[in-house]
């Protein structure tokens, strides 16, 4: 098993908690289906999902044995049309320190390779990488 | 190239370069943006004395903003009558760098206007100055300028608009297009955080329900110069103000917020700007207000997968 969670409703209509071992999210079903929209909606965890995995990936591939890991940050966004009958397309703005273009398109593409997530999903949920490199070459 | 797509921004040492090719127009602001006295003694040779009041504001009405848009022949006789034309290259410039967003306000009205190569002088006249570029007299007045696609000749004539640009977005905002953006676009409010929070005990100040806090002055850095693109680039990502929804900006009257649309423009984002802005909106109490400083989420956002 690789991953276990629990989910539950609260006390609070539309919003629910889905703890794991040492954990806890708070989630909120949207305004529009009678949810208090606060906190992260289930699109949101989806994308922050593939977020982390990215910001994970970013921080330490091709980080030399003794090197200091990467500052990351990443900017991600679905833009979908109004009339679109689909999820849409996640735009994913990576900010990363101390690389090059090079090394940041190298980065993308082995995020791309090896994320299971991304690759479970890019079907449905096309995601366009715009890497921003702020550094000299490693 | 039309104005829209070339850059709208010129570094000091490039205006310098290319100076003999500009005109240079110095903006002042409606207000006094910086407190003791000009730190910088004339102006750049030649450069055309404006000011976003008399030269890129129109007469306040009832219902208007303090500073609304001028007609669009008004812009083109005031500068007409200093020579410049539509097709002339334009560099704007401020006094001081506190006051960029003056320059910022001209260079909207100007491309609204139809006027077709604007540049805001990055840092204005102190970045000048540190690139070397001499100061003198202002105030010199160019012989007329053809005007290409305009059949006005005359400085004291009327001129019709020209066509305004059409760029793929709104660029002017009315209440309509701000509530309609608050709730599904981005809407900034660039003024500062206590007027952006507005007091418990006066009902119409606060900010327009959803729109979020972008103070424009962040945008600059301590020299004067706008901050790289990468920075701005992350400052617009924090407030969800980059990608294909709409967005829009206000102040008080439009200048403050034109910073945020300038800046859009070097980002390749467009930023529509509700020249009415704050001033009009608090007038009208059919309008909503918020205060306080918690970011709401519309509820017309659609967060659910379903």
């Amino acid at each position: 098993m690789v991953s276990n969670l629990h989910g539950r409703t609260t006390e609070v209509r539309g919003r629910y908690a889905i703890a794991g071992p040492g954990f806890e999210i708070v989630s909120d079903g949207s305004v529009r289906s009678g949810g208090p929209g606060e906190e992260a909606g289930s699109l949101d965890l989806l994308v922050a999902s593939l977020v982390s995995c990215a910001l994970n990936a970013f921080r330490h591939d091709f980080v030399q044995g003794g090197q200091p890991e990467r500052q990351v940050e990443i900017f991600a966004r679905i833009e979908r049309r109004i009339e679109g009958d689909y999820l849409g397309t996640l735009i994913m703005e990576c900010f990363i320190d101390g690389v090059d273009h090079v090394t940041a398109d190298e980065l993308v593409a082995e995020y791309k390779k090896r994320c299971r997530i991304y690759n479970a999903l890019k079907e449905s949920l096309p995601v366009v990488f715009v890497p921003h490199a702020s550094g000299s070459p490693e | 190239m039309t104005a829209a797509r070339s850059s709208p921004l010129v570094d000091a040492r490039t205006a310098y370069a290319r100076r003999a090719h500009s005109v240079f127009i110095e903006v002042a602001p409606w207000r006094v943006m910086a407190p003791g006295p000009d730190p910088i003694q004339g102006s750049v040779p030649g450069a055309i004395r404006t000011s976003v009041r008399s030269d890129f504001a129109g007469r306040p009405t009832a219902t208007s903003g303090h500073l609304p848009l001028p007609e669009p022949g008004a812009v083109h006789a005031a500068l007409l009558a200093h020579g410049v034309g539509p097709a002339d290259d334009l560099v704007l410039y401020t006094r001081r760098i506190e006051e960029l967003s003056s320059a910022a306000r001209a260079w909207f009205v100007l491309t609204w206007a139809g006027f077709r190569s604007v540049r805001v002088l990055d840092g204005g006249l102190p970045a000048w100055t540190r690139a070397g570029g001499p100061t003198g007299r202002a105030g010199r007045t160019r012989p007329a300028a053809p005007l290409q696609g305009c059949s006005v000749r005359s400085p004291t004539s009327s001129p019709p608009p020209l066509p305004l640009p059409a760029d793929g977005g709104r660029r002017v905002l009315d209440a309509a297009d701000v509530l309609e953006i608050a709730d599904y676009g981005t809407l900034l409010d660039s003024r500062p955080r206590g007027v952006y929070d507005g007091a418990p005990d006066d009902p119409r100040t606060g900010h327009v329900p959803h729109a979020v806090h972008a103070h424009a002055v962040e945008l600059l850095a301590p020299d004067g110069l706008l901050r790289s693109p990468t920075e701005m680039r992350k400052w617009f990502l924090h407030r969800r103000a980059i990608g294909s929804h709409e967005v829009g900006a206000y102040c008080g009257g439009g200048v403050s917020s034109a910073l945020l649309v300038l800046a859009g423009a070097l980002l390749g984002q467009q930023v529509g700007l509700f020249v009415d802005s704050w001033s009009a909106w608090a007038r009208d109490e059919s309008l909503p207000v918020e205060r306080g400083a918690a970011l709401t989420r519309s509820a017309a956002v659609d967060t659910d997968c379903a």
